[in-house]
């Protein structure tokens, strides 16, 4: 069976700071890193690997030096890297993204992909959705359980807000996985170290089946119009005591009670 | 999608990567590059010394192509989920601005019974989508059904609920429609003449707001939970229309379907006390819990406090973990990462407890209180039981 993981680079931005004049970020240092939501989806492709003795393979997309996310999967364990890099595929919204990583998938007849619930950067969590639905199979989404993992079909349990529901279903399928279904690992030194030099496949539009037309800038269906900060909102009314605390706490739970 | 470098005038001096938020303008081997998460914000063409940054004109009209607008109801356990009348309070603001229609779709086994509620809130016409296989919610399924019955007629807006199974079907009717989709507006108007939908969201944790359009049809768009307040109008005449689509065999057999245990529920609380990394221990977090079901909340967690392991990631708040916005919303010795406070910073009313004045929760929080939560919450807790015994 052949399975693939999809994982971003995004930038490391825990510290963010903006420029109030241009809006702008400001960047002390330029690291990129894992999309951290990614290491699930790692950790869950694992976990498949080994119940069916698959192949694991990571695949992104992104400029040819955006190899983070890439370098991480391999860490954990991932068997090989793919890096989908060309300028075509420049400026892709989630459509366009969805449909390049989609191409390269279905070109290489993967059983089971599996994705990060969202990105740190961008976070929508469409883009597993949409590659699925372009490339007419199913995805199940919110996996909270795996309960079996064979070479013919996947028993999982799916937890909505208001509902839990276990299915089976057969491949190929895109599952992307709740965050709180695996921990993940954390790679060894020494697997860090082998992955800091391991060999990545960098492909472009000419190296698998995919239309160029609908990739990139010419594949996208949304333009960002305005970028504006938000109203500031101003410090908060600082309470002295205690007994101060209580006493609000109690109104605002009675006027909860009162006017659901 | 109309960003791009004319690379004659460019001298790659590196001032438009200073600029950009998304950090996507590449510089390596001479060459410079956009690259896929450039979001178009236009930022660069600003700050480019040379004007070789340029963006392509978009004139895009909808106006004449499409003119109705359409929300598609959530129903969960055969009940409407309350985004449903957030959703159609704000679809009714749109129509009336151009004066069009505003249809709900609304999908299941037998439910046109429950979709006459609607009608109390302005739509002017319900589509109910039936079937049998439509009782349990299937990606496949809902979105075929769905798909087969605007096909015929391209709505101009289509939107959801940014709910769990919004934001799983959504995607897949956009893909379908080759249209874009914007996750998570917390504002929507229409340009009355372009018909264009202007979709506002935060990006980057919500430090700064994204303005997004759609250049195809329709213009789909998933809506926060609790930013539209809900408007109900007298009841109206409704047009109901039955729909029975033809929905091929699906590959997946459902072994089970139970509610959620609504205890671990924190999407409808209205009231919720969250810990961070202030709060010390998993052992803390179970007096925080004891607490939290005093005053009638739930439990929730920072992204902090559930890598020390004092929670579980079920209950995390925050970009990578649950949206929320309850009434009321107690954080605890959390220091407000823009990652959490695009959780939670559209709760009605945000009370921050924390050791450390200056953290960044006490510029969005509405109360304030500087204190070590773990000493202080026994009297707190002292305190409001003597309140709602006055009671």
């Amino acid at each position: 069976m052949k399975i693939a993981v999809c994982v971003k680079t995004v930038p490391a931005t825990d510290n963010v700071t903006f420029d109030p004049d241009t809006g702008s970020m400001v960047r002390t240092q330029n690291n990129l890193m894992i999309n951290p939501d990614d290491t699930t989806a790692i950790e869950t492709a694992l976990y498949c690997a080994g119940q069916t003795q698959s192949e694991v393979t990571a695949l992104s997309m992104g400029p040819s030096f955006y190899q983070e996310g890439l370098r991480y999967a391999l860490s954990m364990g991932a068997d090989k890297a793919v890096l989908l890099s060309s300028k075509a595929f420049a400026c892709s919204d989630v459509l366009a993204t969805a449909y390049t990583l989609g191409s390269y998938i279905k070109d290489n007849d993967f059983d089971l992909v599996i994705c990060g619930n969202h990105s740190s950067d961008g976070s929508t969590g469409q883009t597993p959705i949409e590659m699925a639905q372009l490339m007419n199979i199913r995805h199940i989404g919110c996996v909270s359980n795996i309960l079996k993992v064979t070479e013919e079909y996947l028993h999982i349990e799916q937890q909505f807000e208001n509902s839990v529901i276990q299915s089976t279903i057969s491949y190929p399928c895109v599952l992307v996985p709740r965050k709180e279904l695996f921990t993940p690992r954390i790679p060894s030194v020494a697997r860090t170290i082998r992955a800091k030099r391991a060999q990545i496949d960098i492909l472009d539009e000419s190296m698998f089946d995919i239309d160029i037309s609908k990739c990139g800038l010419y594949g996208s269906a949304t333009t960002v119009t305005q970028l504006f900060s938000p109203e500031p909102q101003g410090q908060a009314h600082m309470i002295n005591s205690t007994l101060e605390l209580g006493r609000i706490i109690s109104k605002i739970c009675a006027n909860i009670e009162e006017k659901p | 999608m109309n960003i791009y470098i004319d690379k004659q005038l460019c001298t790659l001096c590196g001032e438009c990567t200073k600029h950009c938020p998304q950090n996507c303008i590449c510089i390596n081997d001479n060459d410079i590059d956009i690259t896929q998460s450039c979001i178009q914000c236009g930022l660069c063409i600003k700050h480019c010394v040379q004007g070789a940054i340029k963006k392509t004109s978009t004139n895009v009209s909808h106006a004449l192509k499409a003119k109705d607008i359409y929300i598609v109801a959530q129903v969960d356990n055969g009940t409407l989920n309350k985004i449903t009348f957030e959703l159609a309070s704000q679809g009714r603001i749109l129509a009336d601005k151009i004066g069009s229609k505003l249809c709900v779709i609304v999908v299941g086994n037998n439910i046109c019974n429950i979709s006459k509620e609607l009608s109390l809130y302005g739509v002017d016409k319900i589509i109910c989508i039936e079937d049998e296989r439509l009782s349990i919610y299937n990606e496949q399924a809902f979105s075929i059904a769905i798909f087969q019955r605007l096909s015929k007629e391209k709505p101009l807006v289509l939107l959801m609920g940014a709910t769990e199974i919004g934001k799983d079907l959504a995607p897949r009717l956009a893909a379908m429609f080759k249209t874009g989709l914007t996750a998570d507006c917390t504002h929507l108007d229409l340009d009355k003449d372009k018909l264009l939908l202007l979709q506002t969201r935060p990006a980057y944790g919500g430090n700064i707001m994204a303005t997004i359009i759609t250049e195809r049809l329709p213009q789909m768009a998933t809506v926060r939970k609790g930013v539209i307040p809900i408007k109900k109008v007298s009841a109206q005449s409704v047009d109901i229309e039955l729909f029975r689509p033809t929905i091929p065999p699906i590959k997946a057999q459902i072994l089970s379907y139970s509610q959620a245990n609504p205890s671990n529920n924190i999407f409808d609380a209205q009231i919720i006390v969250a810990g961070g990394i202030g709060m010390g221990s998993a052992q803390n977090f179970k007096l925080l819990e004891k607490f939290a079901n005093a005053i009638g909340g739930k439990i929730g967690a920072s992204r902090g406090a559930v890598e020390r392991g004092y929670a579980s990631a079920a209950i995390q708040i925050g970009q990578t973990g649950h949206t929320v916005s309850p009434k009321l919303f107690i954080s605890c010795g959390i220091s407000g990462a823009i990652q959490h406070i695009a959780g939670m910073k559209d709760s009605n009313t945000i009370i921050a407890i924390n050791t450390d004045k200056n953290a960044p929760i006490m510029n969005i929080a509405h109360y304030g209180y500087v204190a070590d939560v773990q000493s202080v919450l026994p009297d707190l807790q002292q305190e409001i039981q003597n309140h709602l015994k006055q009671r």
